[in-house]
């Protein structure tokens, strides 16, 4: 303190210099903090453009070795490159970035905090997988997109309206994103570790989202079992709407559908967490 | 040596015992694990129940590729999953733990992370695809393709650990960089078909800077095709001891400038 005040230069100077130091380290840490979840969004952009490539070069080879596939070659490079750039069927890195948080927290004991804390549980995952959202739309997958248009020549959105579509699409594929992983979370809670459940959950969705081999490729009976259940909201309905499979009125009722489908799993979830948060053991501490 | 082999029977057991403790997940994992690779297996089944040849390459050859780089990718995940623990233990500063100790600290990282006995279901089936490839393309099987199968399957696993531990080192320079090992990772996924389906750059990069093809698509045209792939076919075992080489070059280095986080 002394040397500061006797520090050449007039006194408010010291302070201030004492202050930067002071907040120099916070300063520091908090952007590195900003800094690691830009890493985050770049290698993610850099694995969607892979996944991209590597669909893109596989349905070549196959459309260049003559197969009479049930899509014009245009219609599926676009939706398969599309699948791996916008959809929530892969978990992407900040999606994982939650759930490894819960995963942590489960297996640590650390979830005691944020459960205590006087802010509701679900709705602090809520908000915090919103924002998420918002910054991956906006620093991966446009940015892939992009890429997507530039490089694999994907076309442009069938129409005005499937435009405005696909991007509505994504948001009701949001809410049931974020429903499908408090489940997880929840699931969890019984397995002490979301390890098993989170790979599980990629199996389905993998197959039954529609993102990894179009829908219309799928054996009939699959393809109808797929279209009546959920998971098809995270991949597959925008993807059809933004390529023009789905269009005019069918655009309205398949929004309704992936909306309705939220709605019932997010009352699910929140049913199943009244129940659960008792049951949670807290294990470490 | 036999130091270490006790060491190792130590964590063996201690991994049970927390395996045990989880056994609920243990059991989804292992159902999922099973679900993915059927799922990989029925989208070949899938494309070729729709065309006859992947530009030449033909059904059972492309199974003979999948079936090489599941087995190395298994073996890797089964016995060598230590770098993914590396990035974590340097932020929280635990990494000084194991350098006090007197074992090597990448014996005890190998030790600590001893098995993922979720991938045996993914090292078996892709014995399967291998053998089921090689019996359907009646090709008469020489002496030394079992030895060789081997090499490359070891090769390939070796390959993944030194090229995921590399990444891994990043970890002493910069906060967070799981999220980059991922890409790294599945990059093996681009190897389960046959090279010559993607670009020129993909190809180079899939050969000489992450050449998980080395484990896959030049052993198989090797033993399918012969003479065009002979050198390749013979560099490819190479690659994971290269690479293993290369890797503990960077580890040492990054653990000789280690300066631990102090928390």
């Amino acid at each position: 303190m002394q040397r500061e005040i006797a520090a050449p230069g007039p006194p408010h100077t010291a302070r201030l210099r004492a202050a930067l130091s002071r907040h120099y380290g916070i300063a520091l840490a908090s952007f590195k903090e900003k800094l690691v979840y830009r890493f985050e969004f770049f290698t993610a952009l850099l694995a969607s453009t892979l996944t991209a490539a590597l669909q893109f070069y596989l349905w070549s080879a196959v459309e260049a070795s003559g197969a009479g596939l049930a899509m014009p070659r245009e219609a599926l490079m676009t939706y398969v490159v599309l699948g791996q750039v916008f959809s929530f069927t892969r978990v992407g890195a900040v999606q994982r970035r939650v759930l490894y948080r819960v995963s942590d927290g489960v297996t640590s004991g650390g979830i005691a905090t944020d459960l205590v804390r006087p802010v509701d549980y679900q709705a602090l995952q809520f908000g915090e997988s919103l924002g998420l959202f918002l910054a991956e739309m906006l620093l991966t997958n446009l940015p892939a997109y992009g890429i997507a248009l530039l490089v694999f020549g994907i076309a442009p959105p069938a129409s005005g309206a499937a435009a405005l579509g696909f991007a509505a699409s994504l948001c009701a594929g949001f809410l049931l994103a974020f429903a499908f992983n408090f489940l997880l979370v929840l699931a969890s809670f019984w397995t002490y570790s979301v390890r098993g459940v989170m790979r599980a959950q990629k199996a389905v969705l993998d197959l039954l989202g529609g993102a990894v081999i179009p829908l219309a490729l799928f054996p009939d009976w699959l393809r109808a079992a797929a279209l009546a259940l959920p998971f098809q909201g995270l991949a597959y309905t925008p993807l059809a709407i933004y390529t023009g499979t789905i269009q005019d009125g069918a655009i309205g009722w398949a929004l309704l559908a992936q909306v309705g489908w939220a709605a019932a799993l997010i009352a699910l979830t929140r049913l199943v967490w009244l129940r659960a948060h008792r049951r949670i053991v807290i294990q470490g501490g | 040596m036999r130091y270490y082999l006790g060491l190792y029977g130590c964590y063996f057991r201690l991994f049970w015992k927390i395996m045990l403790q989880y056994r609920a997940d243990l059991a989804v994992f292992f159902v999922a694990t099973l679900i993915v690779d059927a799922l990989n297996l029925a989208f070949i089944a899938l494309v070729f129940g729709r065309i006859e040849r992947l530009l030449g390459w033909g059904v059972y050859e492309v199974v003979l590729m999948y079936g090489l780089i599941r087995a190395a990718t298994a073996v890797s995940v089964l016995l060598l999953n230590a770098p993914w623990i590396v990035p974590g233990l340097i932020r929280s500063g635990r990494l000084d733990t194991l350098l006090v100790r007197p074992a090597s600290p990448l014996f005890q990282l190998i030790g600590s992370e001893c098995l993922e006995p979720t991938t045996v279901s993914g090292l078996l089936l892709g014995g399967a695809a291998i053998w089921t490839a090689l019996d359907r393309l009646a090709i008469p099987p020489q002496l030394w393709w079992p030895a060789y199968i081997l090499l490359v399957v070891g090769s390939g696993a070796v390959l993944q650990f030194s090229l995921l531990l590399m990444v891994a080192c990043l970890g002493f320079r910069f906060v967070e960089v799981r999220s980059a090992m991922y890409p790294v990772g599945w990059f093996a996924e681009f190897a389960r078909f046959p090279t010559t389906i993607y670009s020129l750059p993909l190809q180079v990069l899939l050969t000489w800077v992450l050449p998980y093809a080395t484990a896959s698509f030049y052993p198989a045209a090797f033993l399918l095709r012969g003479e065009p792939y002979r050198l390749h076919g013979l560099l490819a075992p190479l690659a994971g001891p290269v690479f293993l080489g290369l890797a503990l070059l960077v580890w040492r280095f990054a653990l000789r400038r280690y300066q631990s986080t102090g928390s």
